[in-house]
Parts: C-alpha cells; structure tokens; sequence
C-alpha cells in the first residue's frame, strides 16, 4: 500500500481514490477471483431499489466505438434479498463501502437510505437520481436541479451517513444540477452516469436494444465526462467522485486534475478484470515518479477556478 | 464459479478448419489446467474501437502441455482480429467462466449445430477419458457452416440443410434415427437456439435428459454487468445469466 494514495471524502478515510462505479462490480462478489476488493479505495455496489427488479429485456448491452450502450433497467435482489444475503456478505470486506440507492419515488429513495444505515455495513449511500434505463424515477430527478434538489433534501432529513448525488449528464447545465445538491446538503457528487444513446440494427431495421435506448459508457464519454467534472469543480466545494470511460492511471489523473477528489472505474473494469489494480498502480508509480507527498496535490490542478479541497 | 485468471496467452498455432473458421492453440496453462468442457474463456481484443473482450468456448484443454484451444468464425471485429493474431503473438484472455456441461454420462450424443460444435470436442474428448462413449452430431447450413477438417478427423454423423456434406437435412434426423436404435443416457447440445429447441423437443419425446450451451453477447463474462439475461428464463425471481448461471443449462431451465 502507498500513503501518498490515501485520500478523504467527508470524513471516510480510503487508501486510494479508485473504486468501482455502481453496476459493473456486482455486490463485490464477480471479481474476487482475480483480486482482493480490499485493495479498493471504497466499493460502490450495484443499485438497490426497495422491491426485486428484473430488469429490461434481453438485449441490453450492445458494443459502439471505444465504448458500449447499456439498458439493463436496474435489476437487482432488492432490499429484503439485500439485508438478509448481501449485506452479512459484504461485512469485513476490507474497504468502504458504498450503496447505490435508486427508486420510483422518492419514498423508495428514503425506505433504502433509511434501511442501510439502520443496518449499519455500508460507509456511504450513492443516490442514484440518473438511471436513463427505467420509465420512473431515476433520471426523472436527476434531470432537473429542482428534481435533484428535492431527493437530497428528503433523503438527507431521512439519514445521518454521507450522501453522494450520482449526476446525469443528459441536462444542460450539470453543474447547476450539482450546487443544488450542495445545497441540499449532499455530502459529495458523482459524476457522470451514462449518456443517453442509440444503436440500430440494420439488418433488422430497428433499435438494437430491447429498450430501444440505453446508456453510453466507456472511452467514447470521457472527454465529456472530464469536461463536466471541470465545470461543476467550479461550482461546488464538496467532493467530486469523477467517472466516465476511465480505464488507466493517466485517465483517472485527467479527472482528478479537472477537480475529481476521487474516481471510479466501470466499463473498463468489465472490459478487463484486472482493470481496477492496473490504475492503482498506475496511480501509484505516477505519485512516486512525480515525487508528490500525496495524490491530493493534483486534484484540480488543471481547474484553477475550483472550488473543491483536495 | 472459482479458479478464473487472467493470462498472457502465447499462440502455439492458428490453422483454417474451414473457411472462415480458424482453430487456435494457446498456451494459458492456469486456463488449461482448471478448464472443464462447456467452460469460456474472454479474449481480449485489440480491434480499432472494439472494447469488450469476445466470449469463446474452450474446445480443448490439456493440462500437461497448458493448451487451450479455441475454435471460431471468423464473424465480426473482434474474431477477425483475433484470426489474424499468428504463431508467437501473445493475447490476453481470461476464464476459464461460467457451468460446463455434467459430464459421467456412459453412452451419449452430442449435437453441434455449426461453430456450436467448438464445446463439443473437448465434451467429446472427456466424456471418452472417462470410459463414456460420446457420438457426435454435426449440423449446419451448408458444408461452409461446418468446421469440416476437424468434423472429419474426429468422426462425426454430419447432416447439412442442402446436403452438400454428409446426409440432407436438419440434425434432428440422425438423431431421431439413432435415438430409436438404442437407448442413451443423455444428449448434450450447442447451436442456434431453433436447433436446440428442435432437440429439445426429440429427447422430450424420448425421455431423454438434454443439456444446452448457449451463445450470447455478452459485456464481461463474470456476471457483473446483467447484460447477458437469458430471455424469459427465471429462477427465483431473477433472470438467468448465461455467462454465470450458463452457458450450460438443463434444457427446460431456459427453452420453451
């Protein structure tokens, strides 16, 4: 382990920036075979909504250039599944640990928020108000500040632990969306989700997906994804969790220059199993080749109007 | 599922087994030593814009001198790069992933509709190091859809759609015929889903135990993207994976 990794996010200590993005790592349980979670800065499990979801029809996921679409519809165990076979599972899993809450309403938002600290295991809730896969919910909040807004304030009056907004990017000011958030009370932002997209079977003349649209990840988003963590850097003081087609250590850097407190990996992660360990160390050799005392030295060094801390 | 890893695989060889069909031997030997058949592995690829590692079936193992071999068409970007990798050059795979196939069966068929016939030969090989006999059934379109050099070296009943190798027809006719000649203890099956239904529907008829390997898309092979639900095909509550939960099913988990 590297000291010059250990990062803070409102109070939760990590020994690295780098965690998994909510969806491509399981509940922890997928990549255990090719390394130890323990070595993560924090795991961001898959989203849970009060009730089982199945999810979208098959297909959901399809290949585009230097990235993919995906509708899977937020399929998970939900929350009962959750408490009585996931939750015991991950405790002792040697890192923090992130909940990615999603809902139709904002009561699911709060009866998971509320379920998971009473539970005690997880570190940190992610709110997912950016699904673009579901019909309710999700980014029917996240794409407007006042939707965003009023998430926060309920799941903040419902719960004391740390909350993190996860943002969409499919809105024309991100980083409006984000400050309302702060103001709300969000402890830190992650940015981004998938940006809405569309791929179209020619042979058969209609979308490729089954849900007809889907979310675009991957390398293709990353320019916009760097752009908006920027932006909204400039925007905010708390913490910016940045994401969005990270797939090496000079990737991750790119995000945390452009004000990113800490980062996490998705598609690549599911590209390449051994993703996650490559960037930290990357990120590793990179803190010891510029001699820096500490990773932190280089968020926002690229966004001189930021208004995060390191 | 356990024992996966990610290696740096050298090929040993790459040859034609037909056309646009390539057999490719490399050398993985953690793959090749925990590897069972009906087992894939996820090559990754270094095709222009292509980002998700391909799933291919292990059409053979061998512990003793750590190789793997895959047999594929040649479809799309990500095979067609990896049809051009040659002897000496390294790709990177991982697995090996996902439920095999029950082998122990002592007398049994196995029915390979076109590149589904790649699990088959490594099924083949062990069910017979077990002391089993393992018939094999090789369908296809036409005798292009076949992957013809090595359908013919391990002795196999081929039946094509226009009948341009082996006998005129779909699978399913050799394997009604032999079906009512004796009794066997299991069928195994890989191909495109209209075929395994058709099987489905004999070995039902006979009272036959039938296991299918399907073949999807898929994002990461280890279950942690949802993207490969099997259509319509539950169990609690929650879709089959075909990556995690297959790609070997019993035939009704997952075909109506």
């Amino acid at each position: 382990m590297n000291d010059a990794l250990k990062t803070e996010l409102f109070g939760l200590e990590m020994k690295n920036p780098v965690m998994s993005a909510s969806g491509t790592f399981g509940f922890a349980d997928c990549y255990r075979d090719f390394f130890d979670p323990a070595m993560m800065g924090a795991i961001v499990v898959k989203a849970l909504t009060p009730l089982p979801r199945a999810g979208n029809p098959p297909p959901r996921t399809c290949e585009t250039p230097s990235g993919m679409l995906n509708a899977i519809g937020l399929e998970n165990p939900g929350l009962r599944e959750y408490m009585a076979r996931i939750a015991p599972a991950l405790k002792g899993i040697g890192t923090k640990l992130i909940i990615n809450v999603a809902g139709s309403t904002i009561e699911d938002y709060v009866e998971v928020a509320e379920a998971v600290e009473q539970d005690g295991g997880a570190d940190a809730l992610e709110i997912n108000i950016s699904c673009p896969n579901v019909k309710e919910g999700g980014l029917a909040f996240g794409s407007s500040a006042k939707g965003a807004a009023k998430v926060t304030e309920a799941v903040r009056r419902a719960v004391g632990m740390p909350i993190i907004m996860k943002l969409t990017p499919n809105v024309t000011d991100i980083a409006e969306v984000a400050k309302a958030c702060e103001d709300e009370g969000a402890d830190a932002i992650s940015m981004i989700n998938t940006l809405l997209g569309m791929s179209i079977d020619v042979k058969a003349r209609k979308p490729y997906l089954a849900n007809e649209t889907g979310g675009l990840s991957g390398p293709a988003v990353r320019p916009v994804a760097v752009r908006m963590v920027w932006q909204t850097a400039q925007k905010v003081s708390i913490p910016i969790i940045g994401m969005g087609g990270i797939s090496s250590a000079e990737d991750a850097l790119e995000f945390m220059m452009a004000g990113a407190s800490a980062v996490a990996v998705g598609t690549a992660q599911l590209a390449d199993p051994m993703a996650i360990p490559r960037i930290i160390e990357g990120l590793s050799r990179y803190v010891k080749d510029e001699g820096l005392a500490s990773i932190r030295e280089i968020v926002g060094a690229a966004c001189p109007g930021r208004k995060v801390a390191g | 599922m356990s024992g996966m890893v990610s290696e740096e695989a050298m090929v040993v060889s790459v040859a034609d087994i037909a056309e646009g069909m390539k057999r490719m031997v490399l050398r993985a030997p953690s793959i090749a030593r925990s590897a069972r058949p009906g087992q894939f592995v996820m090559v990754s690829t270094e095709a222009k814009d292509a980002l998700l590692a391909r799933p291919l079936g292990v059409s053979g193992a061998d512990p003793a001198d750590g190789s793997v071999t895959l047999r594929f068409a040649v479809v799309g970007k990500g095979t067609g790069w990896l049809a051009g990798r040659r002897k000496g050059d390294t790709v990177r795979i991982y697995g090996p992933l996902g439920h095999g196939f029950t082998t122990g069966a002592k007398d049994c068929i196995l029915v390979g509709g076109g590149t589904g016939l790649a699990p088959l030969f490594f099924l083949k090989e062990a069910i017979e190091r077990e002391g089993g006999k393992a018939l094999l059934l090789a369908g296809a379109k036409d005798r292009m859809c076949l992957m013809e050099s090595d359908v013919l070296e391990v002795g196999c009943i081929v039946a094509t759609e226009d009948g341009s190798m082996g006998e005129l027809g779909l699978v399913t006719g050799p394997l009604k015929r032999l079906i009512a000649e004796r009794r066997f203890d299991m069928v195994y099956a890989c191909g495109p889903v209209p075929m395994l239904k058709a099987v489905k529907q004999v070995c039902a008829k006979a009272g036959l135990s039938l296991e299918v390997s399907l073949e999807t898309r898929m994002g990461c092979g280890v279950g942690a993207c949802n993207g490969c639900t099997c259509d319509q095909a539950e169990k609690d509550g929650a879709w089959l994976k075909v990556c995690k939960d297959g790609p070997v099913f019993r035939a009704e988990e997952v075909l109506r």
